[in-house]
């Protein structure tokens, strides 16, 4: 399967190595050919966050152009961002259509393993997801990290808790805490309490021994956000590493 | 320099200085918000186990007030009609100076004793200020207000002005003011000793201004909601009682205006609040003669004054009138990640994320309101968490295009653009 990997760049642009070197490891177990596009900016969702999503319209035109050139079977993406922007700001506001699908990798990996067993080792530790709030709450995709943590063998999924979510019907995920990375963008010196607050008052109370978001945005404020409060009881592991490493 | 001169960077590094040095280094404030997030969770679980009916009260909110912002002018002449046949006085303001003057003016001379409910409405005229300035003696009466007025600040939460103090922090307030010396482990005795201190204040006010949270147009009603008992003086023993209220309070109906305030205090956590105040007019009796009669144990006059100040216009603009289905319930900021490390240090006249769009389109203008605006995280959380789903990150987003269009936005954003965008 040809996959295009969109957001290489921004992983790039924050230091998460570690993180790009497990999708791609991934993805190849999962049998994989990965293309990228060089120099390729993805995150359309930061172009709206800032209000300059006019002015960048061109970026995503020559995005489609070079999808059209690569030919990708499905274009995966640990960003929420170019999920959100490809399937509902571009066509909707734009008339931008794609003619592959475009979706977030742990999409990507829980269509893999609905149609393949892999061999999963057991991973007997506990593991806090961070739904991120693009694909969470505002688009309301919760369903395929579960699906895909929950193969791993002895791991113990812990998520937030939202003390009134059963009496209004609502899935907790909906309440999510955020760890604030789009303060990066506006308010950087605001962001960096926002992310230690996270830190200090949703995770470390929660005990996970790994977190991570499903997001890679929401997974660099983490990551930053335990750096900030120099908590190193919990490690930050994006959800391709925690596979990557169980994944025979 | 006003802020009409100040440049927008300026306005922004202000803003940051502030945010930062009194609102996220504040580690007691830190703690404070926590404990009152802990309590608000606690005690809207307690209040839904107890009404587990009132989740469906959110739906009907969003479609009472879909409907009155869509009709908000005729809304606001059935108010005056209703009103003026209560025998009560109608005005309506077109900004935050004339509101003032109106009420200047039926105030009267200096030097009166004015005493005062919470509102936000007044916050946002910055009434108080105002009528001190005049001559008159003004005081809040609502405990967290209170608190805001001795230390000279800001109310840091539409219904916790002084969410971010904590009980030692509020008993060496008080002791300042009472000359007593207070426990600072001690809240009763805080509470204790301003009810002494404005006891007096109550029993000599010629004035009571308070706010609303829901005026029906049929009747012309206006209902408060409150728990000290402080309206219950404020609007019952002065000789003249003054509302302030922003023309988005009105419902068509009474019905429509009691659901609404059944929703606000649902969500705003009480089980029931110790006090619902219904207030259509002067006090009057008829008990000699059947001869209405005005001014019996109540206020012989009753003043209500409309504010519009941008919120008709608003109410036209179908990208943002949403901002005005705003409740003032407070529920999203117990729930922002932004709120939890700042308070109402996130916004200026209104706190938190909605506050930002408040004050961007009522309160302060574009320019002065930017700042705010770009501290929401976009995390959408806020929206989840309110009764009537306002889409506040949506909006914000909106906004910011606004902004940068108009050369608002911070040098951050021109140096992300730079960053990511760059080479387009
Ligand atoms: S969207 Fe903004 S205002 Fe709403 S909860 Fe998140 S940070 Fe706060
Ligand atoms: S936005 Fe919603 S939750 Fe927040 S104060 Fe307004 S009505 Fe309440």
């Amino acid at each position: 399967m040809k996959v295009l990997l969109s957001g290489v760049v921004n992983l790039k642009h924050t230091n998460q190595l570690d993180v790009l070197e497990s999708i791609e490891s991934t993805l190849k177990k999962a049998g994989a050919e990965i293309s990228h596009i060089n120099g390729e900016i993805m995150c359309g969702e930061a172009s709206i966050n800032l209000g300059i999503s006019d002015k960048i319209l061109p970026i995503f035109k020559k995005f489609k152009e070079k999808v059209e050139e690569i030919k990708p079977d499905v274009i995966v993406s640990a960003y929420a961002a170019g999920v959100a922007k490809w399937s509902r700001d571009l066509p909707n506001n734009y008339g931008l259509k794609l003619s592959v699908p475009y979706v977030h990798l742990s999409e990507f990996f829980a269509d893999y393993f609905s149609k393949n067993k892999p061999n999963l080792k057991p991973f007997p530790h506990t593991y806090f997801v961070q739904h991120g709030c693009t694909l969470g709450r505002k688009m309301g995709r919760y369903g395929a990290i579960r699906e895909v943590l929950n193969l791993i063998p002895e791991l113990r999924v812990i998520e937030e808790d939202y003390p009134t979510a059963e009496l209004e019907g609502i899935d907790p995920a909906e309440f999510n805490s955020c760890p604030g990375a789009w303060l990066n963008f506006t308010q950087p010196d605001l962001g960096d309490y926002v992310k230690e607050n996270y830190v200090l008052d949703i995770l470390v109370p929660r005990k996970p021994e790994y977190a991570g978001s499903t997001c890679a945005n929401g997974h660099f404020g983490i990551r930053q956000g335990l750096e900030i409060a120099e908590i190193d009881s919990i490690k930050p592991l994006y959800f391709t590493q925690l596979l990557d490493k169980v994944w025979e | 320099m006003g802020n009409k001169e100040k440049d927008i960077k300026e306005l922004h590094n202000e803003y940051m200085s502030e945010i930062i040095a009194d609102g996220a280094e504040n580690e007691t404030l830190r703690t404070a918000i926590r404990r009152a997030r802990e309590a608000y969770r606690k005690n809207l679980k307690k209040a839904l186990e107890t009404f587990p009916e009132s989740v469906e009260y959110k739906e009907k909110a969003r479609k009472i007030k879909e409907y009155a912002i869509d009709h908000l002018e005729e809304l606001i002449e059935k108010t005056q009609k209703a009103v003026e046949r209560n025998h009560g006085h109608f005005y309506l303001a077109k900004d935050a100076e004339e509101a003032n003057e109106i009420i200047s003016r039926i105030v009267g001379k200096p030097k009166k004793i004015i005493v005062k409910g919470k509102s936000l409405t007044t916050e946002e005229t910055e009434l108080r200020q105002y009528l001190q300035k005049v001559g008159h003696e003004v005081w809040e009466t609502d405990l967290g207000e209170f608190l805001v007025q001795i230390r000279n600040g800001r109310p840091m939460h539409m219904l916790a002005p002084s969410v971010d103090l904590t009980r030692e922090e509020a008993a060496k307030l008080i002791s300042k003011i009472t000359g007593e010396d207070l426990p600072e482990d001690k809240i009763e005795t805080s509470v204790a000793a301003v009810r002494r201190f404005l006891r007096d204040k109550f029993t000599n006010a010629d004035v009571g201004i308070a706010g609303a949270n829901s005026i029906s147009a049929d009747t012309g009603t206006l209902f408060i909601i409150e728990n000290e008992g402080n309206i219950k003086l404020t609007a019952s023993l002065p000789e003249k009682f003054i509302a302030l209220v922003g023309v988005e309070k009105i419902v068509p109906t009474l019905d429509d205006a009691f659901h609404m305030v059944k929703t606000t205090w649902r969500f705003a956590n009480y089980q029931v609040p110790s006090y619902v105040h219904m207030i259509s007019g002067p006090s009057k009796t008829g008990d000699i003669e059947k001869v209405t009669t005005y001014g019996a144990h109540g206020p012989k006059e009753f003043h209500l004054v409309l504010l519009d100040n941008g919120r008709i216009e608003l109410s036209k603009n179908k990208d943002f009138k949403e901002i005005l289905y705003c409740m003032k319930c407070g529920a999203c900021m117990y729930e922002c990640p932004v709120f939890w490390v700042t308070a109402g240090h996130f916004g200026k006249s209104y706190p938190g994320g909605i506050g930002a769009l408040w004050d961007a389109f009522i309160a302060k203008g574009f320019k002065e309101g930017a700042p705010s605006v770009y501290s929401c995280a976009i995390c959408d959380r806020c929206r989840v968490r309110c009764p009537l789903n306002i889409d506040t990150a949506k909006m914000i987003i909106k906004l910011r295009k606004v902004l940068y269009e108009k050369g608002y936005a911070p040098s951050t954003v021109k140096e992300a653009e730079k960053k990511f965008f760059g080479d387009l």
